[in-house]
């Protein structure tokens, strides 16, 4: 075993959801944290050594040499937006070999054509995370991060759980062993492509769920929407190729159940402010930080046209958000839409919503 | 580069008494000393108990009576009873309260298993006799080139209208690399399976371009046929028994092969398991035989992990036929059993050295050529490999192949992470037998008739559409020729792509390349599988046919240009 003050470990990106993961790895061991410029990295620096502002764990070492966190690492865990995933991917892919593993914590799709000028898009357009680890490196062991992990919680110490997914059991091992404490459960899965799936669909349920809550529809209305969220997860799912079993665990319920309750999810946040009446480009334009959800409902709205699937959440939420549908009328659509058999994606594999 | 043999080319190691072939077979004991304990170290990191030990033992003995009464050959052993009833009155002798919970060296269980595993090791083992080879190869060779259509040589006036045997099974591949690196390396050859003539074809054409024999599993059942006994026990063939499904078994046959493999011998299996029984390029192959690869080079790597390693390279191949003369009962397989290969018959066209050799015959009188496409060398993970042997992944970029058996910077076994490997490494293949494979005239006519036919009766399933009169699915030549073209447009793209390879008579002037399709495909049929007929239309005589001809172009997405 070697030593654990050498860096086997590398955290790619200081967002907050990086900045948690990188603070729960470094409480066993030395993290080396990558950020790609040095403003950012001096701010870190000045963060870790006065002790103010963000809290970084003193086993983290910052750098913004791509070089050197591939050679020092082994073990890499990615976790930066998925618009910006492609081109990280490349810039690292010349230092990167088969030795390395890569365990992302990004919860989005790569697309291959621009979005706003398809009307449907399939499979083949669009790539997970790890696909695009797969597809611009030498790297073969990927696996990703889900679950509910709201990064505010997860700094703040307080318990959650995660997955780790990927087809081998090593890296699910080694996810295991890094990230495990008494504060943080890590489940293990070999249906990556379904946690990732489930990882990225959740996030435009959490939107509406937010939008109801802005509205203060009360908590039946949530929970009828988040149980309808999730069938339509495991339509759109099916016809991506996944199976519904990914979607019952914790990438899958756990996570929905977390996003569509907490303020401090950004996807939240955006449904909280849409129904106060702010309007969609002044919301997105005051984030800090993207919330993939928005992304996300453009890709599943093309989605679902191309494989002709039933998925009002997501057809009225494009339409409130890029077509100018008000979200009362939105909303109200939903609450009222037709019901017949519940759960029936259990029973059946295909169904009328 | 891409080669056009129509050659012998020089053997890589001219003598055969250095092939590690030779050497295995030299040193039998040794090497099957070196089976053995892999699978008895192997067997005992899964079974801890003696219990355990004790009832695995009684299941392979029960399957081993069963196979004694239900399916004895008259080539079994004559000791096979005797040898089981001892085996069955030492179990009995156990008893297991009596013994420890571990497993003990002195553990009467294990020598038992001990004994199971001598016998099945040296009924497996095959011989290497390099006289017997030199012999199969020239005399052999010669003679039957000489009894048959093809002429050894122009001297005979009379033959020189015919083509020799080298040109009549032409080999195209990147044959320098292949050859500058099998000087080094361990080559394991994965061909396409049609026919049961593929294992002498291969043989052939792995020695036309100059590898050292090769070690392949041959069934047993073709060992009790006399003639090809006496040939493969000494060519370095081993034996494969089907009939034994056991653990103790089937561990030893693959230990067999990674053992080999990691002593430098070159391999040969049929990847898909059997034959294709659909007509259809392999898509799914057997991965138990190989992942042995993927182990044996493993254990290259554990020997010396920090050196130079010893490298197991893979070389997939491609056999293009015109006809297969099975194809009648292979697609009757197919259609009952509906894809699924539930449905074998063991007795088949290849029961008799009589029959084979009539095939053979038959096959050599035809003017029709047969076309074998070597594919890309590649290295275990499925990536493929530069001149000097490096691996080159699908980014080109050089990778070194111990990285993949790396973990936190260590080297590891990890056999769940093999297993990924090797479907990697299937889908690798699978899509080099797409790639690589020579699309021939015969194959595009009986795609575009089977379409074309398809077409006018949609609405029926493939069940009911192959029961239709024949006369019932004319089409106008016309519209044919049409069609032809229009597909042999896009084969010049996917071509172009390197998606496939075409044979020379692909180009031909539309209506010569009709013709030779036609008089090639399925030659040695009783019916005609297509043709022209009085009106001047094109139709099928056993449409089965036409549909198993027709399967081998699928997986090209052709079908929208019919």
């Amino acid at each position: 075993m070697h030593s654990t003050l050498n860096h086997r470990i590398g955290v790619i990106g200081a967002g907050s959801f990086g900045l948690a993961i990188a603070n729960l790895l470094a409480e066993k061991n030395q993290i080396l944290l990558y950020t790609r410029k040095q403003e950012k990295a001096a701010e870190l620096l000045s963060y870790q050594q006065n002790k103010t502002g963000k809290f970084i764990h003193p086993n983290i070492n910052i750098t913004t040499s791509v070089k050197d966190i591939c050679e020092n690492c082994t073990v890499l865990f990615p976790i930066i937006p998925s618009t910006k995933f492609r081109d990280m991917v490349k810039d690292f892919s010349p230092f990167l070999n088969p030795g390395h593993i890569m365990i992302h914590g990004t919860k989005g799709f790569d697309l291959d054509v621009d979005i706003n000028n398809y009307y449907t898009i399939s499979r083949s357009n669009i790539k997970t995370m790890s696909e695009v680890i797969r597809e611009d490196t030498s790297v073969v062991r990927v696996g990703c991060l889900a679950g509910p992990n709201l990064a505010s919680e997860i700094s703040a110490g307080k318990p959650a759980a995660t997955v780790v997914a990927s087809k081998f059991d090593e890296v699910i091992d080694l996810g295991q062993r890094y990230l495990r404490s008494t504060k943080f459960q890590v489940y293990g899965s070999n249906d990556i492509f379904g946690i990732e799936l489930a990882g990225v669909l959740k996030n435009y349920i959490a939107i509406a769920s937010g939008a109801i809550s802005g509205m203060e529809l009360g908590e039946n209305a949530k929970a009828l929407l988040i149980t309808r969220g999730m069938a339509e997860m495991i339509y759109v799912g099916r016809a991506l190729g996944a199976t519904p079993e990914a979607f019952m665990g914790m990438a899958g319920i756990g996570d929905l159940i977390a996003t569509c309750s907490s303020p401090n999810s950004r996807n939240y946040s955006v449904g909280m402010r849409l129904a106060k009446g702010e309007k969609v480009s002044d919301i997105l334009g005051s984030m800090a930080e993207v919330a993939e959800g928005v992304r996300t409902i453009q890709i599943v709205k093309a989605l679902s046209v191309h494989y002709q699937i039933t998925a009002p959440i997501v057809h009225v939420m494009y339409r409130v958000m890029f077509e100018n549908l008000s979200l009362e009328k939105g909303i109200n659509f939903l609450m009222r839409y037709p019901a017949y058999t519940d759960a029936e994606y259990l029973i059946k594999p295909k169904s009328d919503f | 580069m891409h080669q056009i043999l129509k050659t012998t080319l020089d053997p890589v190691h001219p003598n055969p008494r250095e092939w590690p072939i030779y050497k295995i077979s030299q040193n039998k004991e040794a090497f099957l000393g070196e089976i053995k304990d892999l699978t008895r170290s192997k067997i005992l990191s899964k079974i801890h108990t003696e219990k355990e030990l004790n009832d695995m033992l009684g299941k392979v003995l029960y399957a081993e009576r069963i196979r004694l009464t239900q399916k004895a050959w008259k080539a079994d052993p004559k000791d096979e009873r005797e040898f089981w009833g001892n085996i069955k009155n030492e179990l009995l002798k156990i008893n297991i309260e009596e013994l420890p919970d571990e497993i003990s060296p002195e553990s009467p269980n294990l020598a038992i298993l001990n004994k199971i595993m001598e016998r099945y090791a040296n009924e497996i083992v095959g011989n290497f006799k390099p006289a017997m080879y030199e012999f199969a190869r020239t005399t052999v060779a010669v003679l039957v080139s000489k009894i048959l259509n093809a002429t050894p040589s122009n001297r005979f006036k009379f033959w020189r209208t015919q083509k020799t045997l080298d040109e009549k099974v032409i080999i195209t591949g990147e044959l320098d690399k292949i050859r500058k690196l099998a000087e080094d390396a361990t080559i394991v050859v994965v061909p396409t399976h049609f026919s049961n003539l593929d294992s002498i074809i291969m043989g052939y054409i792995i020695d036309r371009i100059g590898l050292p024999a090769v070690t392949y599993g041959a069934g047993l059942n073709l060992f009790s046929i006399g003639l090809l006994n006496y040939f493969m026990s000494n060519l370095g063939a081993f034996k494969v028994d089907r009939r034994k499904k056991n653990n103790v078994y089937l561990e030893l046959l693959k230990n067999y092969s990674t053992v080999a493999l990691q002593n430098g011998v070159n391999g040969l299996f049929f990847p898909g398991g059997t034959r294709s029984r659909s007509g259809e390029l392999e898509k799914n192959l057997k991965l138990g035989l190989l992942g042995t690869t993927v182990e044996a080079q493993r254990n290259l790597i554990a020997q010396n992990a920090e050196g130079k390693v010893k490298k197991i390279f893979i070389l997939p191949c491609i056999i293009n036929y015109h006809f297969v003369l099975e194809a009648n009962g292979l697609i009757e397989d197919y259609l009952k059993s509906t894809g699924k290969d539930k449905y074998i018959r063991e007795n088949d066209e290849f029961s008799t050295s009589y029959k084979m050799l009539k095939f053979i015959i038959k096959f050599l009188f035809a003017k029709s050529d047969m076309i074998m496409s070597y594919g890309p060398l590649m290295d275990v993970i499925g990536n493929t490999v530069d001149d000097d042997g490096n691996s080159i992944d699908h980014m080109g970029r050089k990778v070194d192949i111990k990285d993949y058996f790396k973990i936190d910077g260590d080297f590891k076994i990890n056999i769940q992470r093999e297993n990924e490997y090797t479907r990697m490494l299937e889908r690798s293949i699978v899509d080099k037998f797409h790639t690589h494979n020579t699309m021939l005239t015969s194959n595009l006519v009986a795609f575009t008739a089977f379409i074309l036919m398809r077409k006018m009766f949609e609405q029926l399933d493939l069940y009911a559409f192959l029961r239709l009169p024949n006369e019932d699915t004319e089409i106008k030549y016309a519209d044919f020729e049409k069609s032809v073209e229009k597909i042999r447009e896009q084969l010049f793209i996917l071509e172009k792509n390197g998606k496939i390879l075409l044979s020379e008579e692909i180009r031909l002037p539309i209506n010569e390349l009709i013709e030779h399709g036609l008089k090639n495909l399925g030659m040695y049929h009783t019916e005609e599988v297509l043709q022209i007929n009085e009106n001047g239309n094109v139709v099928t005589g056993h449409k089965k046919l036409l549909y198993y001809y027709h399967n081998r172009a699928l997986g090209y997405q052709l079908e929208k240009y019919a």
